[in-house]
């Protein structure tokens, strides 16, 4: 007996979205979709349970039109006889009093709030009795809370609900290390499949070929770092065996790309390049990168190619300091030749990685300002 | 010296298979306006330094895909020709001594690109040229149709500066500007007062955040803290709570077990006393019952009246006293009299003897005479009352006797009749009766008396007696009662339950009040740390949320120190540059434009200076003015010395080309022949090629000795004139 469930985590909803500009706003009704997104393909795919395994909210509190979004689809999945088991995450906890889930209610979803598990929720879907682990985040009670999860007798199936950090995982060094724990931990937990969440990108653990709990990742790209497509996972659990599928369910893409731009130098070129790659549902950061010959008047390449992106952070790296063009600029009795001199002896003198890099910033800051009139 | 010899435009601009001959000295390129000028101009610094923008402007509208040029320069012994491609900015290059070619170059030159071929090209140009940049070109020795309409207020300054700038619009003190205008947008200055700036905001919100941060990190410490302690009351408060409640439980069993055995100690005296008093009414009425089996015998004298026995008395009285008076009257009658005794003889003689002892005593003892006639006198007295009192006794006895025999008879005849008028009365209840008879009566009629009144007695008593049925009753009913209050007894006790003692009880109910007390304090506790929990849940605990927006911030923050970084270091350099540029510069460019203004002026004026701000001032025989005190014609006469001087230096002494595109249009004729005349003098050392629309050019003196080309309006050479 297998029984198939739709896990997702870290949603965000109402994420206020900063770094994303003037389309912040546009971005928090991205995350809403998204969330409509899962919650049809829970119904497309007629799963027996949504698994959402923390920070469904981006914040303990949430305002009200979000709630409503979120009783909708819980409604609907109830409305279709889906089951939803959640957790509160590090961001949606349940420490404040003012917290989401101590304000309001959730309707068809099943809320596993304690600190830890004393006893695992236990349903009873298709004939088989599932029973499902899962504790509220508290910073203070990690380590007896990840024990608690340890299964307990009966038959069944038995699903675990985590969101918490993998030591060693890529995001280990730079995401908080809340409820930190290795694979080998949750492989001795000994349950059937264990849904986690807290780390953005997609990732199964396995053991001995056989998968113990899957990061499904962001389903919507929070921030550039989690780029690409982004998935909810489809999971068959029976007792001991596992099959995960990776299902694409964002609204739009989170995407870094690194575009050379020496490789474009004619005019226009590098414009039509990055016209290439983009599209309205891709939110990008552009790093242009390359040793150039002019100065690439980034602010001004922005501002022409913002409308072709849903959102388009142009970050210029480019290396001017090298140039041909500055190297023979140098030779030049003129102000500007005299300018790349005093640049270069600044350089040659440098201490450090970052003095140098100002030296080559404001080699760049200069030419550009030459070169476009003094426009910034 | 270096000079163009020819401009051959395939396809370029308006020019479709057109070809241009200059050569050394002054060159006159006439034409009407839009012939064409500007464009051969453009095609020769396009050429060979390329277009870093607008190129397109030049692929002619029917060119066939194509735009090409080709221009040919000589210096020294040899000539170089560059022929470009612009749309694909290739690059064909020959230089040759005579006929030997020197150097060949073919490749890709994009202003903007980056190749080694390119680098080749370049450095040979900036070899011939001195540079190899298109700014410099026309900085140095390219004129502009407006380049020479500098009029007043620094104007020429301002062009010099942007000259010495390197670009062709920009001059240094605009940029330094712009650096600090940014600068300032970001940051505010060391130590100015300023409003906060963009920095500065995301300092203060980043002090913000971190103070938030801390905030919320004690509240979530003060959280799990006071959560603790909260739940260590919750524990306490809950045990305790459970204790008292076993306890009241406890004590209420006790209670109830001590209301019971009370009530059972009250049940069993009323049982004792209803017992008791049941046992006294049996008693009574089973002596009531041996009263009556006593009486039975006595049945007739039980029925007589009340005043019988007294009767029966009063007959046996009376008849006893009847038979005593006769007994009496019968020993009255026959016992002696008693009569008094008489005088005894003794008496008599003793009387006489104490007179005869008197009269011897005369004789014998007279002195005793006397005393013996006394007593012989008093014992003769006594014995005489004696004799007297005698008498009288017997007649009073004789009196009494028959007194007391008439009583006698009148007592027994009283008595008589009384006995027997009580004997007629009792024979009517008893029959015949005697007074022996009488007396059993009147013992048993005792009897029954004492029998009756014990009766009557008991049977007061059994009326005050509660009934004996009701007591049954009420025994029975006591019994029920105290087998039930037993049972509740063992109930609330139970088995092998300890029951304590009432002292035991009063000091567990008072622990009980304590602990009672204990648990409201803690309960008190606990809501006070409720409330200070709430006060901790409230806001500022999205620790979460405040580190996003910190990293969010420090990288906003990054970016911009490292901004602020680079421009400030940018406009620290440009200063130093400005400095040193002065310091290097200043007074060759003077010196250069010294010696060139006193030909361009036929040595009218000899000395020109630049000061730091390169504001050029100029004069003769030590007097020096500002420029913009002299006529337009001298000024005009100054900056084409500026731009010669700047061309020498720029170029590194090398003698360029000069173009000068129609740069005299708006001049007058005073001011135009001033101009002319200076670039007569200038094309001595320097190729000139003048572009210019008004063909009177052509007919100003001396300008016979000039080449000159013209254009049509279809762009096409219309003939040249050599006359050198």
């Amino acid at each position: 007996m297998t029984i198939r469930i739709l896990h997702t985590a870290d949603l965000h909803l109402g994420t206020p979205l900063r770094n994303f500009g003037e389309i912040a706003r546009e971005r928090q009704r991205d995350f809403l979709k998204t969330f409509d997104r899962i919650v049809n393909l829970a119904i497309k795919r007629e799963v027996d349970c949504l698994v959402v395994a923390g920070d469904l909210f981006d914040a303990t509190e949430v305002d009200s039109e979000t709630v409503g979004r979120v009783q909708d689809g819980f409604g609907r999945l109830e409305g279709r006889g889906i089951r939803v088991v959640l957790i509160p995450g590090t961001h949606d906890n349940v420490v404040p009093a003012e917290s989401v889930y101590n304000r309001h209610a959730f309707p068809g979803a099943a809320i596993l709030r304690e600190p830890v598990v004393s006893e695992p929720l236990r349903m009873d879907i298709r004939g088989t009795a599932v029973w499902f682990y899962g504790f509220a985040y508290r910073s203070d009670r990690s380590a007896e809370a990840l024990e608690s999860m340890r299964r307990r007798e009966g038959a069944g199936i038995h699903i675990g609900l985590l969101h918490g950090s993998l030591k060693g995982s890529p995001e280990w060094e730079i995401r908080g290390k809340d409820i930190p724990f290795t694979a080998a931990d949750l492989v001795a937990l000994g349950l059937d499949y264990i849904a986690l969440g807290h780390y953005h990108n997609s990732a199964c653990l396995e053991d001995g070929g056989r998968i113990v709990a899957c990061y499904p990742g962001s389903p919507e790209g929070k921030k550039f770092g989690e780029n690409g497509p982004r998935h909810a996972l489809v999971v068959e659990v029976g007792e001991g065996e596992v099959r995960v599928e990776k299902v694409p369910v964002q609204t739009r893409v989170v995407d870094e790309l690194t575009v050379d731009a020496s490789l474009f130098p004619e005019p226009g070129a590098l414009e039509a390049e990055l016209s290439r790659l983009a599209s309205p549902d891709l939110i990008a950061r552009v790093r242009l990168c390359g040793t150039v010959e002019e100065p690439v008047d980034a602010a001004n390449l922005g501002g022409r190619l913002q409308g072709k992106f849903a959102w388009l952070d142009l970050v210029d790296e480019t290396d001017l300091y090298h140039s041909d063009h500055v190297r023979r600029l140098e030779r030049e009795d003129s102000i500007r030749g005299l300018f790349i001199r005093k640049v270069h002896a600044r350089f040659d003198r440098a201490e450090s990685d970052a003095e140098r890099e100002l030296c080559r910033e404001a080699l760049k800051l200069v030419m550009g300002r030459f070169g476009r009139g003094g426009v910034i | 010296m270096l000079w163009i010899t020819s401009v051959q435009l395939p396809a370029f601009g308006r020019f479709r298979g057109a070809e241009f001959s200059f050569r050394p000295g002054m060159n006159l390129v006439s034409g009407k306006n839009e012939a064409g000028k500007s464009t051969l101009l453009d095609a020769v610094s396009g050429t060979i330094f390329g277009f870093r923008r607008d190129k397109e402007r030049f692929v002619p509208w029917d060119g066939g895909g194509r735009c090409e040029a080709r221009v040919s320069f000589a210096y020294g012994d040899r000539e170089m020709t560059v022929a470009r491609d612009f749309l694909t900015d290739k690059v064909q290059a020959v230089e040759r001594r005579g006929e030997t070619v020197t150097w060949r170059f073919e490749g890709k030159v994009s202003p903007a690109g980056r190749s080694s071929e390119r680098e080749e090209y370049l450095g040979k140009i900036e070899e011939v040229w001195g540079f190899a940049e298109a700014d410099i070109f026309h900085n140095s020795v390219s004129v502009g149709q407006r380049d020479l309409k500098i009029e007043g207020g620094g104007g020429l300054t301002t062009r010099i500066k942007q000259l010495l700038s390197g670009y062709t619009e920009m001059d240094y003190d605009a940029v330094v500007e712009s650096l600090e205008k940014e600068l300032y947008g970001l940051t505010r200055r060391p130590g100015g007062r300023a409003k906060d700036r963009e920095l500065e905001e995301i300092r203060a919100r980043m002090a913000e955040l971190a103070e938030a941060w801390r905030t919320a990190s004690r509240a979530r410490e003060g959280l799990a803290r006071v959560e603790a302690e909260l739940g260590e009351l919750r524990r306490f408060i809950d045990t305790a709570r459970a204790d008292l409640d076993k306890g009241e439980k406890y004590l209420q069993r006790v209670k109830r077990h001590h209301e019971a055995a009370a009530r059972e100690t009250a049940l069993r005296g009323e049982f004792d006393r209803v017992r008791e008093e049941r046992e006294k009414v049996a008693a009574l009425m089973t002596r009531q019952d041996e009263i009556e089996t006593l009486l039975a015998p006595f049945a007739d004298l039980v029925e007589l009246p009340d005043g019988f026995a007294r009767s029966v008395e009063a007959y046996c009285a009376a008849s006893e006293r009847l038979a005593h008076l006769e007994d009496e009257r019968a020993a009255f009658d026959a016992a002696p009299r008693e009569t008094a005794r008489p005088v005894s003889a003794a008496a008599v003689f003793v009387s006489l003897a104490c007179w005869a002892v008197a009269a011897g005593s005369w004789f014998a003892a007279k002195g005793l005479f006397y005393g013996a006639v006394v007593v012989a006198a008093v014992v003769t007295v006594i014995v005489a009352l004696r004799a007297v009192r005698v008498n009288q006794a017997r007649s009073t006895e004789a009196s009494r006797r028959q007194g007391r025999s008439d009583a006698l008879g009148s007592e027994i005849a009283r008595l008589g009749a009384e006995v027997a008028e009580l004997e007629a009365a009792l024979e009517r209840h008893s029959g015949a009766i005697d007074p022996a008879g009488a007396r059993g009566i009147i013992a048993d009629l005792a009897r029954v008396a004492e029998l009756k009144a014990e009766r009557d007695r008991v049977a007061a008593a059994l009326r005050v007696l509660t009934p004996f049925e009701n007591l049954s009753a009420r025994g029975n009913e006591l019994a029920r009662e105290l087998a039930v209050v037993r049972e509740i007894m063992d109930g609330v006790v139970g088995a092998g339950f300890p029951v304590m003692s009432h002292e035991e009880y009063v000091a567990a109910e008072e622990k009980m009040r304590r602990l009672e007390g204990e648990v409201r304090e803690k309960e008190k506790s606990a809501l006070l740390k409720e409330q200070e929990l709430v006060g901790l849940r409230r806001g500022g605990l999205d620790l979460e949320a405040i580190a996003e927006e910190g990293e969010e911030l420090k990288s906003r923050e990054e970016r911009l120190v490292k901004r602020v970084g680079a421009l400030r270091l940018a406009a620290e350099l440009l200063r130093e540059t400005l400095d040193d540029y002065r310091a290097t510069y200043l007074a060759r460019l003077s010196m250069e434009i010294n010696g060139k203004l006193f030909n361009l002026t036929a040595g009218r004026y000899r000395e020109a200076r630049l000061d730091d701000g390169f504001n050029l001032a100029i004069g003769a025989d030590g007097v020096l003015r500002p420029v913009e005190f002299y006529s337009c014609g001298v000024q005009d006469q100054a900056y084409l010395v500026s731009r010669l001087a700047l061309g020498g230096i720029l170029s590194r002494g090398r003698k360029l080309p000069f173009f000068l595109d129609d740069p005299l249009v708006n001049f007058d004729d005073e001011r135009k022949a001033a101009a002319l005349a200076a670039l007569n003098l200038t094309a001595a050392e320097h190729q000139v090629i003048l572009f210019v629309h008004d063909e009177r050019y052509g007919k100003l003196k001396g300008s016979d000795l000039w080449n000159r080309i013209r254009i049509d309006a279809k762009g096409r050479p219309d003939g040249q004139l050599h006359l050198l």
